[in-house]
Parts: structure tokens; sequence; C-alpha cells
């Protein structure tokens, strides 16, 4: 009824008064000259939301464009350009270093990707992170050092710490990960490796405190600051490496026997290439201060009967001394480097027949021996440090102007800086030619 | 897509975007003719109806240069078109010229179709029974029912535009259209 009802209104639709046209076309005619009228030409267009949202209209309905759509977008572009400009900010940032502006934007974002993955309960997105983290730390450092920023050592004490607490971090999550029952070895295989690293950037770190002269107050706090946390990395890689271990012999097949096997061996390699380098170094110390002793001498007897004499006897007992600290170092390390070099070939030995928890044993004895030759080191370079700018002063006297101690180096090594003491050393006093015209200061210059 | 056809809309955003006269007159093209029988049923004289949908174009025109908001430009026309008709009564009645007042009604202003609807249909509409039943029962119908009735069936206008013409919200007109359905069965039972 209803239907038929309808169809009966429509049809009246056919009964229609229709305009004559040519009233139709009058009208229109005199429509459009009226409204000519009334048009302001305009300039340019310019961009307007409210065309987007009409335009819009054409294929949904206006209100719902209004109520819907428009309010829609207009959150999504706030997100967006929330968004965007902190991805700009954070990419921006994660070039800068600690006491660059842009620095305190990387640390934040840093700490939203940790948040994020705390609270999305993901444990090993966590870990790696906190890993990444330390490394980037640990760059910085190095990065700052080789600045020269007057206030670097501040700067990079402040990393280090920073540096330091991510260690720790990364322990207690390598801890949690040992403790697990589903985790995985392949987290402990890359704190592993990503702690090998952290401790190599460090060791140039301190290489680089050492070389820059430019440095020195602060520097040998900073550099025991640093020797900390190389130790820290050096534990936290062991570590890492025994629940490797550990995780493979519970049968966990997530690193391949072959790949713990490596990491032992690197591990023990490692402790016997940083025991080399210890000892190396301070043989290397122990011949610079053999020549700079005998130069000393010389000037001590130069001195005599001048008013000289008492400031440059002073320092050839000091020079003695160090020498003898020196020559004591050589033979501790000397020692320690045997003891890592026999540990490590037992470690070799205990792997070759897959013993895989004896062999890290052997890695924690071999670490221990190079620590303490490291130690030794570090103290005997600081002594030698504490020597060598005396001898420059004391070789700007007027009376030893015919003395050339000239000090170069074309290595960003320390070993090569005192390597290259030695060698001029002996040239200067061997080539008198170059007494001539070199200047009587004892510097070092880093290229 | 309802009446408001892609082309349409394409024409209305154009016209707002660049106020193009242009475009506009295209527009008029697509509903003078029903505007003017919208009126004409409305107010019964040609003159009229013709200065009604003159004046219904040239406000539209105003209305889009004044970037007032426009959900349907139909249901813009014919809201229009509407309130021009009241104007026309008001000053109809102010002059005392009840001819186009139901005297059923008695408030006033009536803007259904002035009783015209037989004169207007043709020869060959009278003839059928039907169509004269219909309108008779239109004619007897309450003004409201009838407005949307015919706007929604012989004008064919969506619920929106309807809405939007009357001032009433789409809930209201579906249910006055309901109503006025019922009522016009009923009256034509009794017929």
């Amino acid at each position: 009824m209803s239907r038929e009802l309808i169809r009966q209104l429509k049809s009246l639709k056919h009964a229609e008064i229709k305009p004559s046209e040519k009233w139709l076309k009058n009208n229109r005619a005199l429509l459009l000259s009226q409204i000519k009228n009334t048009v302001i030409p305009k300039e340019n267009a310019k961009f307007n939301f409210e065309t987007v949202w009409q335009a819009m209209s054409i294929f949904l309905p206006y209100s719902f464009v209004r109520n819907v759509v428009r309010p829609v977008v207009v959150v999504f572009l706030i997100i967006g350009m929330g968004i965007s400009s902190w991805v700009v900010a954070a990419s921006a940032s994660s070039e800068s270093l600690p006491g660059e502006w842009l620095y305190p934007a990387k640390r934040a974002a840093e700490a939203t990707q940790v948040t994020v993955a705390d609270v999305v309960g993901d444990t090993d997105g966590s870990t790696r992170l906190h890993v990444e983290f330390a490394k980037r730390r640990a760059e910085e450092t190095r990065d700052i050092v080789s600045q020269n920023d007057p206030d670097k050592i501040q700067i990079a004490s402040q990393t280090i710490s920073d540096l330091k607490d991510e260690m720790q971090t990364v322990n207690n999550k390598l801890e949690k990960i040992k403790t697990a029952q589903g985790a995985s070895a392949v987290m402990a295989q890359n704190i592993n490796q990503n702690a090998q690293e952290i401790k190599d950037v460090l060791k140039e770190v301190k290489v680089n405190l050492l070389t820059n002269s430019d440095t020195t107050t602060g520097a040998s706090d900073l550099s025991a600051q640093v020797s900390e946390v190389k130790n820290l990395a050096k534990d936290t890689a062991v570590k890492a490496v025994e629940i490797m271990v550990e995780k493979h012999l519970q049968g966990d097949t997530s690193v391949s026997k072959d790949d713990v096997k490596q990491a032992i061996n690197d591990q023990l390699q490692s402790a016997v290439k940083d025991a080399n380098d210890s000892k190396q170094s301070v043989t290397e110390v122990n011949k610079v201060m053999g020549v700079v002793k005998t130069e000393v001498n010389e000037l001590a007897h130069d001195a005599k009967g001048t008013d000289l004499v008492s400031s440059t006897r002073a320092l050839s007992d000091k020079i003695d001394a160090t020498s003898k600290q020196t020559q004591d170092a050589v033979s501790s390390t000397q020692q320690f480097n045997t003891t890592a070099g026999k540990t490590a070939s037992e470690g070799q030995v205990l792997l070759s027949q897959d013993n895989l928890t004896q062999a890290v044993d052997k890695i924690k004895e071999a670490n221990a021996a190079t620590t303490l030759s490291e130690k030794i080191t570090d103290d005997t370079l600081k002594a030698v440090q504490n020597v060598l700018p005396v001898v420059a002063i004391a070789a700007e006297g007027p009376v030893v102007s015919s003395t050339v101690i000239f000090v170069t180096t074309t290595s960003s090594s320390s070993l090569s800086i005192i390597l290259n003491v030695s060698t001029t050393v002996k040239i200067a006093t061997s080539t008198p030619a170059m007494v001539i015209f070199s200047t009587t200061s004892l510097t070092s210059t880093k290229k | 897509m309802s009446r408001n056809t892609i082309a349409e809309k394409l024409l209305l955003l154009k016209l707002r975007t660049t106020e193009d006269p242009e475009a506009f007159t295209k527009l008029y093209d697509i509903y003078a003719k029903r505007i003017y029988s919208f009126v004409f049923f409305k107010v019964s004289n040609r003159e009229e109806a013709e200065d009604i949908t003159s004046e219904v174009f040239l406000k539209a025109w105003r209305y889009i240069n004044e970037k007032k908001k426009i959900e349907s430009f139909s249901g813009l026309l014919y809201r229009l078109a509407r309130n021009c008709v009241i104007d026309l009564y008001r000053s109809r009645a102010s002059h005392k010229e009840a001819f186009s007042i139901d005297a059923g009604i008695g408030i006033g202003i009536e803007i259904g179709d002035a009783g015209k609807w037989k004169e207007n249909l043709g020869e060959e509409l009278v003839n059928k029974l039907e169509m004269q039943k219909i309108v008779q029962a239109l004619q007897k119908m309450k003004q409201e029912y009838r407005e949307v009735v015919t706007l929604r069936y012989v004008d064919e206008l969506e619920v929106s535009e309807i809405a939007e013409i009357t001032g009433k919200g789409h809930i209201a007109i579906r249910v006055t259209l309901h109503r006025g359905l019922k009522k016009l069965k009923e009256i034509l039972a009794q017929q």
C-alpha cells in the first residue's frame, strides 16, 4: 500500500508546472549580469583548509566531514608534527656529544626507548638498548678526549660515569639472563661482542689521554676512571662468555658450540695481547728512561760549577728513581705476560678438549694477570709523565743550549711516542749536525 | 549518491573557491525549473513564482559569497524558496489578501499548496481519478504533514535536505513522513 502510495505521489511530479523557456533564458542572463557586478577580482587564492573539507564533502556527507574527518585529520596532523619534529631532533642529536646543546635530546630519546621497551616487557630489547647505549657512551668519551675543549676532562669524566652505570645495568641484565629459564644465549653473545668493543674503545681513550700533552690537569684521574670501567667491561665480557657456556651446557643451541669456543678463544687471545701490550709499553718507556737518564746525568755533569747545579742534581736523582721503577715494571710485566701467555695456552688446550667451563676459568686467570700488568704500566707511565716535563724545563736553561732533546711522533699511539722519544734522542745525540739548528726543548707533538 | 551528483558538488566547490559566475549559472540551469515549480505550487501565480525564483537565486549567490556553510545546495535553494514564500504570505496577510491562506488553519501563515492542485495538474492528469483522489487527500492533510510528504515524494528531496529546509531534525522529519503517509492512507481509505 505504502509503495503504491509513494508511486502515486511521485507521479504528481509529472504534473509540475514548468516555467517558460524564454523566462528561464532571460532570467539566466539577468542573474549573470547581476552577480557579475558583485564579483570582486581576487588576488591569487591562498590555500584554505575549508576548501579541503568542502572537496571531501563531495564524496562524504558534509556533517561527517565536519564532525568526524576534520577532528581526526587535525589530531593526526598534530601527532604527525609532534613525531616528525621529535624524529628530526632525535636524528640530529644522534651525532651530538656531551656538552653540546642537542645532547640532552639524545639522552631523552634513549631514555624513552628504554622506558618503552620496559613498559612493553621487551627484556631482550631493553638489554640490547643498554648495551648499545654503553657503547655510545664509550665512543662519546673517545670523541670528547680527542677534542680540544678545555672542559673535556670534566665532560669525559661525567660520560665515563654514565658508561659505568650502563655497564652495571648490563651486568644486572646478564644476571637475569643467567637465572631466567627461557633466556637465550644469543643476548649473552651480543653483550660479549659489545663489551669487547667497549673495552677496545676505552683502550683508545687511554692512549689519547696519554698522548694529549694539553690534558695533564685531571687526566690521570680520568685515566684511572677509564681503567676501572675498562676492567668492568672486561669482566662483563667474561661473564657473558660464562653464561654462553652455561646455556650451552644446559642444551641451549641458539649459539653454536663453535661460536662459544670462538668467543672463549677470542678472550684468551685478547688477554694475551693486552698483557703483551703492557709489557711492550713498559719496555719502551724503560728504554727512553735509560736515554733520558744518560742525558740528564750529562747535564748534571755540565752544570757543575754553575748556579744550576743543585736543580740538575735533583732532577738527576728523580730520573734515577723513576728509571728504577720502570726497570722493576719491566720485570713484573714480563712475568705477568708470561703468566697470561701460559694460562691462555692452557685455556686453548682445554678448549680443544671441549672443556669449556675450565677454559672460561683460564680466561679469568689470564685476565687477572693482564689487569695487574696494566695497573703497573699505568703507574709507570704516570711516574714517567711526572718527570719528563721537568726534563723539558731544565733543558731550556742557557747552560744546556748545546743539548737537544727533540721529541716527535708520527702516530697516535703512546707507545710510538715513547719509542720516538727514544730514537730521536739517540739521533740527536749521535748526529751533531742536528744540534746546530735545534731548539732546546722537550716537546711532544701529535700529528 | 543522491540527487546531489558529484558534478553538482564539483560545481559548488568551484563556485565557493573561485566565485565563478559561470559555475553559478550552471547550477541555475539544474535547479531553476525545480524551484519554480516548488514555488508555483505554493503561490499559484506565475509572475510571483518567477519573481521568487529570481530572488531565491540571487539570495543563494549572496549566501555563497558570504562563505556561509552549505551542507546541500538544493537544500539551501528550497529553504530560501520556502522563506520567500512565507514572506510573500506575510505581505499578503498584512494587505488582508486572504485568498491564499487556508481558512482552516487560522493562525495566519499557510505555506501549503493553496488548493491549486486540481487546476494545475493539466487535463490528462485530472482525468485520472486516482491522481485526483491523492490531491484531494493531500489537501485534507495538516500543512506540516503535507509539506514534508510533498517535498519527499513529489520533489524527491532527501530527508537531510528536507531537514535543512524546514529546520527540523532528521528523526523529526522521518516521524512526520511516517505519520503523514499513515494519515494520507486513512484519508484515502475514507474516500
